[in-house]
């Protein structure tokens, strides 16, 4: 089935990213904050470059994606108070980049041919739900860690990458515009030339793999009786 | 009663456009009584939160706490 178990360790996340070192040869002028630090630089395009093949699933246009945003981010490099703003302000630019590549070949993929995914969401349901439509016993949602603490581990992240994955394609790239890019319902419809309900979905389908998968994994935290 | 599939559909849609009231009692009948979609729904709105955090690049800063 769809939802593979399969945790390839190789690899790691963003949250990685070099320590930041004090840098002598720099011109002591423009290293505001290590904005200039090369191994700031070093981390900060392997991290755009891992959010842009994750989303583009094109190791090529990823790179363009990344070396357009690069680019900008070094003509435009000063006026930010540090790292973590001059970084925010670099995925917004990678963003576009991306949005942009991906409406140059939207019609290279069909998202409405969904053929074998069909059977796999068959499959899924029969696994997750009873003949009543309730979650099934054995596989009912767990409690997972509070999601401060879940979002701040470097293994939460690998995982999530992992099942990322592991998504049909097509369930992936909705589920990255409408989660990674933020873009609206509207913009996602448009851009995948599908009806709004179609697109919810195809939602739906990513984010129950998405959560069967890191359950999977292991994210479950003792208590399960969930909150209000 | 609706049952967990129609619910955890309802849930992931919440996340994207507002209810129906129709549709908002149906989830808020059923959410008191079923742990599973309770837990389904804090499990979506995460997924959600870790995609705002990988957009503005803000991820756990390194070493990391848990490895
Ligand atoms: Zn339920």
């Amino acid at each position: 089935m769809g939802v593979s178990l399969d945790v390839p360790e190789s690899g790691g996340w963003p949250c990685e990213s070099a320590h930041p070192h004090q840098d002598t040869h720099l011109n002591t002028s423009r290293a505001q904050d290590g904005i200039h630090d090369d191994a700031y630089l070093v981390g900060l395009r392997r991290d755009l470059f891992r959010f842009a093949r994750l989303q583009l699933r094109d190791e090529a246009a990823a790179e363009d994606a990344v070396q357009e945003a690069m680019t900008a981010a070094w003509l435009q490099a000063d006026g930010f108070a540090g790292q973590s703003e001059h970084k925010t302000w670099v995925f917004g630019i990678l963003r576009h980049k991306i949005i942009d590549a991906m409406r140059q070949r939207q019609r290279l993929v069909n998202l409405a041919d969904l053929g074998s995914e069909r059977d796999d969401d068959a499959q899924l349901d029969a696994l997750l739900f009873d003949a009543g439509g309730h979650w099934d016993k054995p596989v009912k949602p767990r409690a997972w860690p509070d999601p401060q603490t879940l979002l701040a581990q470097r293994q939460f992240w690998r995982l999530f990458e992992a099942c990322l994955e592991h998504l049909p394609e097509q369930y992936g790239r909705v589920f990255m515009a409408r989660e990674f890019l933020g873009l609206e319902m509207e913009e996602i419809c448009g851009e995948f030339e599908v009806t709004a309900n179609h697109c919810s979905v195809l939602l739906y389908r990513a984010r129950l793999r998405l959560r069967t998968c890191l359950s999977e994994k292991g994210f479950s935290a003792e208590d399960d009786h969930g909150q209000l | 009663m609706a049952n967990c599939k129609t619910v955890s559909k309802l849930l992931s849609d919440a996340l994207d456009r507002p209810l129906s009231p129709h549709e908002w009692l149906v989830v808020h009948a059923h959410l008191p009584i079923c742990s599973g979609c309770r837990n389904f729904r804090r499990q979506v709105q995460m997924l959600k939160q870790a995609g705002d955090r990988l957009r503005g690049g803000r991820l756990p800063e390194a070493p990391p706490a848990d490895d």
